[in-house]
């Protein structure tokens, strides 16, 4: 293999896995934006998606079937836990919502324990996408892969025509910037804060249902991607979309190519640029100023 | 008023018999063999610790059953030691000094076994390590009082080493979690792979950090090295996603990882672990008697387990309860519960494993010296659970010779 053709698939691997972080933390940054609330019951949203998706294809529906109703699952779920949970915290401050989502990480974990077990699950791919298709130079990759990437690109435009060219989206927008006067203005914000907290869970479960088939499903899962979702959060800036997608895609690469130039320390190097962002852009590097 | 005393006098000789009645349960216990079973049930592996638990019930009912040791009852404490040295050092202390425990037995946690293997020297009490596999334990951190009746992890790198110097395969990719069991377990492998073919080219040697959720990065490089097969102590969730990595990237390599035979892993990987070579010392596909037996028993016990893995006893169990039964035989040619009396009998003692093996314990470091087995993952029905392969009977055997930690001052300065 030459030396390009090598740059250019680890290139590819850390798209593709960046991607795949910016999926998961594309829910976290939009609930984390509007309501300053860090969920860490999102990763345990995501493990759901997971283990939802692998239950629906147990019980004889398919995997295009399990895409569309497992992230509804989770985002009901969401919803539910906003009414009656979360909706209780926001007046108590920061803490208690922190202390709330971590609570709530560990309980539906421990469901998850108590239905599956502890064993992974593996999900497999529909048969249209198990498949490799040809690449470059005699190089093949994985069809899966590349619907991983579609599905992202999906997901980035909705956000963002979402956010931008609707109704809706200026609504959320606003309540960011000011949400007491957006609530003066006769908009309904606590049911605002439902509706986004419900698509954020979705959007956790929907990155599940990506990931069971890549990996599979397992009960560490939601705690093994939370890490990497808060470098993606420090790195882009709180709650930036687009700092999300930049933030997450620097860590694909980083990982890849730190696979193929210096093994030992990949780890570090995750670490090693959130220190540089943070020395540089202390607010992340899409954060807004004070 | 006569009624009245008398029912006094009763309720004195009442109170008096119970008052008196921990004490004779301590009478009791003075005829029972007192074992502290400690392995994490909390903390990060805890769920590793769950399984030895049900290993150590497992050996004590199977013990108690016949008769317990030296026609003694076990009376078995199950101790959390929460992955912490510190915690199993007070822990243990506490046993021995408040409960005048017998032994100690750990099954997991290489940490712990280096701690406890100190207080066991304090103490001079027996501990019994069937199931830690770093090889310093009965190395470095040497305790005249420590015996591993199990495998290290030089016999598994070493055992894959032998087994490929004989195939055809020439180049090899070591891929191996980053801390010190993957280090040990990849040196083995190397030195003894390429000490026995002097052809075999070892073309990486490299560590992962655990957890790995994109193997892409490191299988790009496993085809451009030209690697035949992937050595690896890779285990848990990282084996399932590695072989389904493998597989949906179509490489061409021969994996050998001895965690796959693990039924969550065989179930989580399916068609994409088939192939794959395991070493084990005793394997449950073995066709033996006394593996059948034990696979019933256990079985027996466990049938209606919640965890799937649980149900019968895979990958290392036996391994576990083989290690247990000599630890009993030895008791047994002791003739006795005291400490050097034990080390004495034990020290050199040959044994008949669960597979019919000669095997023995090695008297310089107490380190178990058996023959290893290898077996292939293949198509087909698998007889515990639905859906995935199943674990071929063992193949090949690696002597005690190929398998064995080289005696060096290096190692263990007792051994020359």
């Amino acid at each position: 293999m030459s030396i390009i053709a090598m740059v250019s698939i680890q290139f590819i691997h850390g798209i593709v896995y960046g991607m795949l972080l910016f999926l998961v933390a594309a829910g976290l940054t939009l609930v984390l934006g509007m309501m300053n609330v860090l969920n860490l019951a999102h990763g345990a949203f995501y493990m759901l998606g997971a283990y939802i998706t692998f239950a629906l294809i147990e019980g004889g529906l398919g995997f295009w079937p399990a895409l569309a109703i497992a992230p509804i699952i989770v985002g009901v779920i969401g919803l539910l836990i906003e009414k009656f949970l979360m909706s209780r915290a926001h007046d108590l401050g920061h803490f208690h919502e922190l202390l709330l989502t971590f609570g709530l990480f560990y309980i539906l974990l421990e469901i998850t324990r108590w239905i599956w077990g502890n064993v992974p699950q593996s999900v497999n791919a529909p048969a249209i996408l198990s498949g490799s298709f040809y690449l470059f130079a005699g190089e093949m990759y994985p069809t899966y892969r590349l619907f991983v990437f579609i599905v992202a690109i999906v997901i980035l435009i909705g956000l963002v025509i979402t956010m931008n060219k609707t109704r809706i989206g200026i609504l959320i927008r606003a309540s960011v910037l000011d949400s007491e006067m957006v609530n003066l203005l006769g908009v309904n914000v606590p049911l605002l804060f439902l509706l986004v907290f419900g698509a954020g869970a979705a959007l956790a479960g929907l990155a599940g249902v990506i990931a069971a088939p890549f990996l599979c499903a397992y009960t560490a899962m939601g705690m093994d991607i939370l890490m990497d979702c808060f470098a993606v959060i420090v790195i882009g800036g709180f709650g930036s979309i687009w700092g999300a997608l930049i933030a997450a895609l620097m860590i694909g690469l980083v990982q890849s190519f730190g696979v193929l130039l210096i093994p030992q320390f990949t780890l570090v190097l995750v670490f090693a640029l959130m220190a540089a962002v943070f020395i540089v852009k202390p607010r992340g590097l899409f954060g807004a100023s004070e | 008023m006569q009624t009245r005393r008398l029912g006094i006098v009763f309720f004195c000789l009442m109170f008096i018999t119970l008052m008196s009645m921990p004490m004779s349960g301590k009478a009791i216990a003075g005829d029972t063999v007192k074992i502290a079973f400690m392995d994490p049930l909390s903390g990060p592996v805890a769920l590793v610790g769950e399984q030895v638990h049900r290993i150590f019930r497992f050996c004590v009912d199977y013990q108690n059953k016949r008769g317990g040791i030296l026609g003694k009852k076990i009376e078995a404490m199950y101790v959390d030691t929460e992955f912490k040295p510190q915690v199993a050092v007070r822990k243990a202390t506490d046993l021995i000094l408040s409960e005048k425990i017998d032994f100690i037995v750990i099954g997991s946690s290489s940490n712990i076994g280096i701690a406890l293997s100190q207080v066991a020297t304090k103490h001079k009490k027996i501990l019994v390590n069937i199931g830690a596999l770093s090889n310093v334990i009965q190395g470095k951190y040497f305790s005249r009082y420590a015996f591993r009746p199990l495998f290290n992890t030089w016999a598994q790198g070493a055992a894959y080493g032998a087994y490929f110097a004989k195939q055809r395969y020439t180049k090899f990719y070591l891929l191996n979690p980053d801390y010190a069991f993957g280090h040990d377990f990849a040196d083995a492998a190397a030195k003894i792979l390429t000490k026995k073919n002097p052809k075999a080219k070892i073309v990486a040697d490299e560590y992962y950090q655990v957890g790995v959720k994109d193997w892409g990065p490191y299988l790009s490089k496993v085809k451009a090295s030209g690697a035949e097969v992937i050595i690896s102590a890779v285990f848990g969730t990282d084996t399932i996603t590695l072989l389904k990595q493998i597989k949906e990237f179509g490489l061409n390599v021969k994996v050998a990882s001895y965690t796959a035979s693990m039924p969550s892993v065989l179930k989580g990987a399916g068609d994409a672990a088939i192939g794959l070579i395991h070493v084990g010392g005793i394997i449950n596909t073995h066709n033996k008697r006394k593996i059948r037996n034990m696979e019933k028993l256990w079985h027996k016990m466990y049938k209606n387990h919640s965890d799937e893995d649980a149900r019968w006893a895979y990958g290392v169990t036996l391994d576990y309860i083989n290690g247990w039964n000599f630890f009993v035989a030895a008791v047994k040619k002791a003739g006795s519960l005291d400490s050097e009396k034990i080390i004495n009998a034990w020290e050199g003692m040959r044994f008949t494993s669960l597979s019919g093996e000669k095997i023995y314990m090695r008297a310089c470091d107490h380190q178990l010296m058996l023959p290893m087995f290898v077996a292939r993952i293949k198509a087909g029905r698998n007889r515990y659970i639905r859906n995935a392969p199943y674990l071929g009977k063992p193949y090949a055997k690696i002597s005690i010779e190929d398998t064995a930690i080289p005696l060096t001052p290096d190692y263990n300065p007792r051994c020359k």
